[in-house]
């Protein structure tokens, strides 16, 4: 495999996992407002348990000290890292959403991402310390003995298809009633309050699908680098997810998904790859931070809701023309929702 | 009890006249401003009921406690439709019936003017993560409905042409009219305005007025109305009660609160 091709699917693989991690963050934030600064200890957390139910028991030879060791095949591995990540979503969530005032629940994620970082680092049981997890076996490969060029393919279509979905998702939340509410949430938490939603369910029901994301992003990762120590998983990198959803637009999945182009892995993962500059090895990380910085500063100044922002919400996806005068569509409004009605008691009654 | 029974056991006999509010003895301060201060009122089902009082009277207090949106102090018991709600969160009541507008407009700025109104419909099935997921067809019927019954308010409210603007853009007056309109969108049973009127233009609120009163007469919903334009009130309500103080000083028909020395003391001035 040409060097080219395999540094294009590399970077596919990380863009098709920074969508979903972004895409994530856009429920808990962009959606419903929920201000998240531990959200790359969820992708943590989904990495090192997809990691765990995948590996065969840890028998100390290689030196890895882990809890679990299951061998579960692909795509159960996947799925419990979402979930776990999902559970420890509900219990921060728990702790941070329960009194309203969002500056309070910053803090409260803030601190839970410091603990998290240094437990994981620390109890070297779990998943290996501050070494991390390595040799983590690939979804498929060793079932199908896949050849190393083919699989860099095979793995671009895993990732694109757990992206398809979590993209499908996400668009199909936003734009019903439930994602309605989410948003009418981060507009004004009291109002929803005071129309009957109960805004603390919904915020953990934003809270635990985010998680659920970076669940999935950290198992789509580490299933790719076959590794993860918690260098890779600083607070710096909420941040990058930050930058990303923030540059490209809250609120708007394609938005987020511009935001994780050009950030993480425009900037981030393509940057990586740059010749160093001899006796000078920080300068090139030096310098990508400072052009994501500007960028974002820039973004705030001139664009504030991003480069592609939300979109109005236009309820066509209902087939009501909402053009014309009152009388004729409130009596095709009528009819639409008549015949609607018949539908649904046809097929879901 | 069944919930049938119940709701028999709420209904009222012909002829007799029930209170779907009752406050008794409510206190709420702020440090030590006692802002509601053992209060006590009723306000009769079916009615237009005004409440109206000086400047810092603690109406908005009252209207905040009874919501839930201040949290009770232990002082005081609310009734409601027959429950005890002194202890409920807002969410609780505002499911039960029990909807209120806010004194300085407040609502969902990035959403626009139609979507604020599909909000506030009470159990939505389309609310339900599963459901949104995986049945698109009883969701979208549903969005029929609550879709027909929202273009129908925001004609009659004048904002039928501002439907897809951002609520944020509105002004002043407007996002008065949108935030009656979206609290209509609750089906309420009592409906709390404070002072939906204020920064509305007079022919309009004429409009409005005439629009409490149809409403009240043929959906039965309760009004309990903070407003200062007594004309307004004059035309409008059944029923008055006159807070000071925060305290409710007197209750009556306009023409008897007129009549009252206390009150013409305490706020109609002499
Ligand atoms: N959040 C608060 N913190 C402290 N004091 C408050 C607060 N809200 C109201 N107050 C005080 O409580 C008293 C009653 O205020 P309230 O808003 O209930 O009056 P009101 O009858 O609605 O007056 P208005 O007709 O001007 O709207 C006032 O003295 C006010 O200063
Ligand atoms: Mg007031």
């Amino acid at each position: 495999m040409s060097p080219v091709l395999y540094y294009a699917t590399t970077l596919l693989v990380f863009f098709f996992d920074y969508n979903i991690l972004t895409w994530g963050l856009n429920i808990q934030f962009g959606y419903t407002g929920i201000l998240n600064f531990a959200f790359i200890i969820f992708m943590a957390i989904g990495a090192y348990v997809s990691g765990v139910f995948a590996l065969p028991q840890a028998n100390g030879i290689a030196g890895q000290t882990y809890i679990l060791g299951l061998s579960w095949p692909f795509p159960l591995t996947l799925i419990m890292g979402g979930l776990v990540a999902a559970f420890f979503g509900l219990l921060v969530g728990l702790i941070a959403l329960k009194r309203l005032r969002s500056d309070y629940m910053a803090i409260v994620t803030v601190a839970v991402g410091a603990i998290a970082y240094d437990f994981i680092g620390n109890v070297t049981g779990l998943f290996n310390g501050w070494d991390g997890l390595g040799g983590v076996p690939q979804p498929l490969q060793t079932r199908f003995n896949i050849d190393f060029n083919t699989y860099q393919f095979v793995y671009v279509g895993i990732a694109g298809v757990v992206m398809v979905i979590l993209w499908w998702l996400a668009n199909r939340i936003y734009s019903s009633p439930f994602g309605r509410t989410l948003r009418s949430i981060r507009e004004d938490q009291d109002v929803s309050e005071a129309f009957g939603k109960n805004t603390f369910k919904y915020r953990m029901l934003a809270m635990v699908i985010g998680c659920f994301y970076a669940g999935i992003a950290g198992g789509i990762l580490i299933f790719f680098t076959t590794a993860l120590n918690p260098s890779g998983w600083t607070t710096g990198e909420t941040f990058v997810v930050w930058t990303a959803l923030l540059i490209g637009g809250t609120g708007n999945n394609w938005g987020a998904a511009l935001g994780a182009l050009l950030v993480p892995v425009g900037f981030q993962e393509a940057t990586r790859f740059l010749p160093q500059f001899p006796g000078n090895p920080d300068l090139i990380p030096a310098l990508r931070n400072i052009i994501v910085g500007g960028l974002l500063i820039l973004v705030l100044w001139f664009r504030p809701q991003g480069i592609i922002p939300e979109k109005k919400a236009r309820f066509n996806i209902f087939r009501i023309p909402l053009h014309g005068a009152p009388a004729e569509v409130r009596s095709r409004a009528a009819s639409i929702a008549a015949s609607q009605k018949e539908e649904s008691n046809v097929t879901d009654g | 009890m069944s919930q049938t029974a119940e709701a028999l056991a709420r209904t009222p006999r012909p002829g007799e006249q029930t209170d779907i509010l009752r406050v008794e003895h409510l206190s709420h301060s702020f440090g030590g401003v006692n802002a509601v201060d053992d209060c006590s009122l009723q306000v009769p089902a079916n009615q237009i009921t005004a409440l109206i009082g000086p400047n810092g009277a603690g109406k908005s207090t009252l209207i905040n406690v009874v919501s839930g949106f201040y949290p009770a102090q232990k002082r005081g018991t609310i009734f409601f439709n027959g429950h005890n709600i002194t202890g409920w969160p807002t969410y609780r009541r505002a499911n039960a019936g029990l909807i209120r507008t806010f004194q300085i407009s407040r609502g969902y700025g990035g959403m626009t003017v139609l979507e604020n109104l599909m909000v506030p419909p009470k159990k939505q099935s389309g609310e339900s993560l599963l459901n949104a997921i995986f049945r698109p067809r009883l969701v979208a019927a549903e969005e029929a409905r609550h879709l027909e019954k929202a273009l129908q308010l925001l004609d009659t409210f004048g904002l039928y042409e501002k439907r897809d603007e951002y609520a944020r853009n509105l002004s002043g007056g407007q996002k008065r009219l949108l935030e009656m309109a979206r609290a209509l969108m609750a089906d309420p049973t009592l409906l709390l305005l404070d002072e939906p009127m204020a920064g509305v233009n007079p022919a309009l609120a004429d409009q409005l007025a005439q629009h409490i009163v149809n409403l009240a007469k043929q959906t039965g919903i309760t009004f309990l109305l903070v407003e200062h334009n007594l004309g307004i009130v004059d035309q409008i309500c059944d029923h008055v009660i006159v807070m000071a103080n925060g305290r409710a000083l007197a209750t009556g028909t306009m023409a008897e609160i007129r009549a009252n020395q206390q009150v013409v003391e305490a706020y109609l001035g002499g």
